[in-house]
């Protein structure tokens, strides 16, 4: 059993990093794409009510300011409190937003678990005595970041399949896998809370289960703990195929298309990638098409 | 459960939209839903009772029994029904022809991976169907929530592109057939959104569903040569072929310049000579050719304006030169790619300085902004709106301007093209709070307004009942707006104007108004933004709007 924990949670920290390391690589090799921006684009000037700079007269002889900053605080507020789901009522941003803060939380707790294994190993002691500030800090961390996210994540995530239940709107596009989901999610929350409440406050023997696969010497575990490592392996082997990773992506669609507004100058870096995609074959068969040519091809025809 | 329904009895449609499944729309049944007046959103004073709503036109058994009209009862493209099941057959497998060329990057470089983040990572909150104009002002029916179209794409690519297995296809809810039915609904469904794209601007994920209602047509056009008669054939082949797609030859135009230079003195006791194929201009202005035929005014009033501000100018008379539409934006991106391709060599060809684009809000979008990763190196020729420029003339007194002949209410229809898209917001509005004393804001407004309704090529189609779903639905909510905001000066003998800077709006305002009897009703009028600039002109003796209907 002892060896079986460590190999799934291995084995699931490393799928887990491939596939979002391919997904995140499949999405930044598409090609570059038409401007197709939608404002307030919020790196302009006039974002503020989305204005833009083509409302100047003779709008390339001005230098491009960018304000980026503007651009992080916008996504980090909307990170922080979901403000644009507020449009769907407070009750689903409630738990929407309560179970992204059982998400988050899950996963600070196994880095600060993480942590805490790598400090033990180092000498400095993670314990409720501990002389050390940073040992003696985690550990309170990891006793007050567990529950926080067990409850959290029971709580939002059984709204939320409730409200996926009774809602006429979310049901009918909800699949049978997004249930599951769902569920899922609340077992684990239960098992972590279970854990947690069965004498292992801080955490600890799950601390030294991580220290036991840095020595490479797995460590017996007690069967609730087991359960919630087992249940903690299949969810990071089960979320690559979900859109959690809409953390990452999201930020690909803000930056990369809804404000991308980069103007293609002649005979810069965004000319040549446009050339090599105009140089491409098409192969669309509609009647007014040179099917087999390249793109620029197919400008010197009519039709 | 809806094959049980097959007859038009609307308590029991709507029960079966109650129950209806993503999946119904492959389902042979009469016909998918029904509008009725009742279910519409209300309309303010005078339109408040449900009972004088004008009857949308029905379908003649004929039309029914030849075109695919199941989806809404409604016909915007005209699929013809097939004659063999060989035919059918080949009209499916040509639609998963198209589907796997849209999501391979050498056909579809230009939109992969805005679409592949839209199929992707929607995660059906459904925060973007109160967004929409259509689905509102339907009364919510289901096969217009933006979120319908592309759960109806990602179940097909699912099923019959990933081939994902039995259980998996249950447990992704992707079991879905793929019939003649289905593709020729969806074909029809790409034409009941106006890719206003207002659903993807609330979209905390930036999901587009505009986009795939885009992309969509594209299969149709691209790959199935199906496309609305008035966006393909008379539309940019036309345009590409013979100049324009409103039909005006170069000699033709010629006539209409003269006809405008006459007009121009008979209203204004100008002699202006429009200067077409000037070389060197600084400016290569060009119009919505639409406007040379339905609202003229609108093209003399930026001649009367340039002339008096000693505008360096000119328009083309080059097949395409003088037509700043590209419907292509809106359903096939070779035709999109061409007609911007052919404005630039036009420009490049009389050496001007730049383009500016006049009132007409696609072209705004497709020229300036979407074929900006099109043109390169010469063809790259700076390309910008009118209305910057006219700020400028009106907001820094380059010409006289009185107030007070503007002095009726007036409001402002934001284009999406221009506002939402391109972030044209404040220049237009400068203007007005400069030169008309009373006006006020629809709302909402700016970069939040709604579509006029005609958005994505809606203005100009005409087959069948559309335009009637056209004024009904898809342009309910501007109407309601536009009502709204008159409210208290909605008696007939106040005049009012609506400035619709956009060919296309002004085209939907147009129809939307007469189908409503708005402005015997109303008395309110519209036009485009010039028109008002030149009215308030100090040096111009009469007014220069007429507040005739036309």
């Amino acid at each position: 059993m002892n060896t079986f924990l460590a190999i799934l949670t291995c084995f699931s920290y490393c799928f887990i990093f491939v596939m979002y390391t391919i997904k995140i690589a499949k999405y930044l090799k598409l090609p570059i794409h038409l401007r197709w921006e939608l404002y307030p684009v919020m790196h302009e000037e006039a974002y503020h009510y989305g204005g833009s700079c083509f409302e100047k007269k003779d709008w390339w002889t001005y230098p491009r300011t960018k304000f980026l900053y503007r651009t992080f605080g916008y996504l980090l507020k909307d990170y922080l409190y979901f403000e644009s789901y507020l449009k769907k009522g407070i009750t689903y941003w409630l738990f929407l937003y309560i179970s992204h803060i059982g998400f988050i939380l899950l996963m600070f707790l196994q880095i600060i678990v993480i942590l805490g294994a790598v400090l033990n190993l180092n000498g400095i002691s993670v314990i409720k005595t501990s002389p050390y500030t940073l040992g003696y800090l985690l550990y309170f961390l990891t006793e007050f970041i567990g529950p926080l996210s067990f409850i959290a994540g029971i709580i939002g995530n059984f709204g939320l399949l409730i409200m996926r239940v009774i809602k006429s709107d979310l049901k009918l596009y909800t699949s049978p896998l997004m249930y599951y989901g769902y569920l899922f999610h609340i077992l684990l929350y239960v098992s972590g809370f279970i854990t947690w409440h069965k004498g292992n406050y801080s955490l600890i023997q799950y601390r030294e289960f991580w220290e036991g696969l840095f020595k490479l010497q797995p460590i017996d575990v007690t069967p609730d703990l087991a359960f919630f490592i087992i249940l903690m392996g299949l969810h990071l082997l089960y979320l690559p195929f979900t859109r959690a990773i809409h953390y990452i992506t999201r930020l690909f669609a803000f930056y990369l298309i809804r404000w991308d507004d980069k103007p293609n100058i002649r005979g810069g870096e965004l000319e040549k990638k446009i050339i090599e995609q105009l140089n491409k074959n098409v192969s669309w068969s509609g009647p007014h098409i040179e099917s087999g040519k390249r793109w620029s091809d197919q400008f010197t025809n009519s039709g | 459960m809806i094959n049980a329904i097959n007859t038009q009895n609307t308590e029991n449609l709507k029960w079966v939209l109650y129950n209806m499944k993503i999946e119904d729309i492959s389902k042979d049944t009469e016909q998918l839903i029904t509008i009725e007046p009742d279910d519409l959103i209300p309309l303010p004073y005078p339109y408040d009772d449900p009972a004088n709503e004008p009857p949308m036109k029905q379908l003649t058994e004929e039309q029914k029994a030849r075109y695919e009209a199941s989806l809404d009862g409604i016909i915007a493209i005209g699929i013809p029904k097939p004659s063999s099941k060989e035919e059918e057959e080949g009209f499916v497998k040509k639609f998963i022809s198209g589907l796997e060329k849209l999501l391979t990057p050498e056909n579809n470089w230009t939109f992969l991976q805005p679409l592949y983040h839209s199929l992707e990572y929607c995660v059906k909150c459904q925060i973007c169907n109160d967004s929409c104009p259509a689905y509102i002002a339907s009364g919510k029916k289901e096969i217009y929530r933006p979120t319908f179209r592309a759960e109806v794409l990602r179940k097909i690519i699912n099923k019959y592109l990933k081939k994902k297995n039995r259980l998996l296809l249950k447990l992704t809810g992707s079991d879905i057939d793929l019939n003649w039915t289905l593709v020729a609904r969806l074909g029809e469904l790409a034409y009941r959104c106006t890719i206003c794209r207002k659903c993807a601007q609330v979209c905390p994920l930036g999901v587009d569903n505009g986009l795939i209602s885009h992309e969509i047509r594209k299969i149709f056009s691209q790959e199935m040569g199906i496309a609305p008669k008035e966006l393909h054939e008379l539309g940019t082949m036309q345009q590409l072929k013979g100049g324009s797609s409103t039909g005006i030859t170069p000699k033709a135009l010629g006539n209409i310049i003269e006809f405008m230079e006459e007009e121009i003195e008979e209203k204004t006791g100008k002699k202006i000579k429009m200067p077409v194929d000037k070389e060197g201009a600084e400016i290569l202005l060009i119009h919505n050719a639409g406007e040379f035929i339905s609202w003229p005014e609108n093209t003399e009033a930026f001649a009367i304006i340039f002339e008096a501000a000693g505008i360096d100018w000119t328009l083309s008379s080059d097949l395409v030169g003088y037509d700043a539409v590209n419907y292509g934006v809106w359903y096939d991106d070779i035709q999109l790619a061409r007609i911007a391709v052919k404005h630039a060599e036009i420009a490049r060809k009389l050496k001007v300085k730049k383009i500016n684009v006049g009132e007409c809000g696609h072209a705004h979008k497709a020229m300036i902004v979407v074929a900006d990763r099109v043109l390169t190196g010469e063809l790259n020729i700076p390309r910008e709106s009118a209305l910057p420029l006219l700020q400028e003339l009106v907001c820094n007194g380059k010409i006289k301007l009185d107030p007070s002949r503007n002095n009726f209410p007036v409001t402002l229809h934001d284009p999406c093209n221009m506002v939402r898209l391109m972030g044209i917001v404040e220049p237009q509005r400068r203007i007005l709070r400069t030169i008309c004393p009373q006006f006020k804001e629809m709302e909402p407004h700016g970069v939040e307004n709604y579509c006029c309704g005609g958005g994505s090529g809606f203005a100009i189609m005409q087959s069948m009942n559309f335009p009637d779903w056209r004024s009904a639905v898809s342009g309910r909510i501007k109407l309601k707006q536009i009502l709204e905001v008159f409210q208290d000066v909605i008696s007939p003998e106040i005049k009012k104007y609506v400035c619709a800077p956009c060919s296309n709006c002004k085209g939907q305002i147009r129809e939307l108004f007469n189908y409503y009897n708005v402005n015997e009703k109303c008395g309110i009028f519209y036009g485009g933004l010039v028109e008002l600039v030149v009215n308030a002109m100090v040096d111009i003796k009469k007014p220069f709007i007429d507040w005739e209907w036309h």
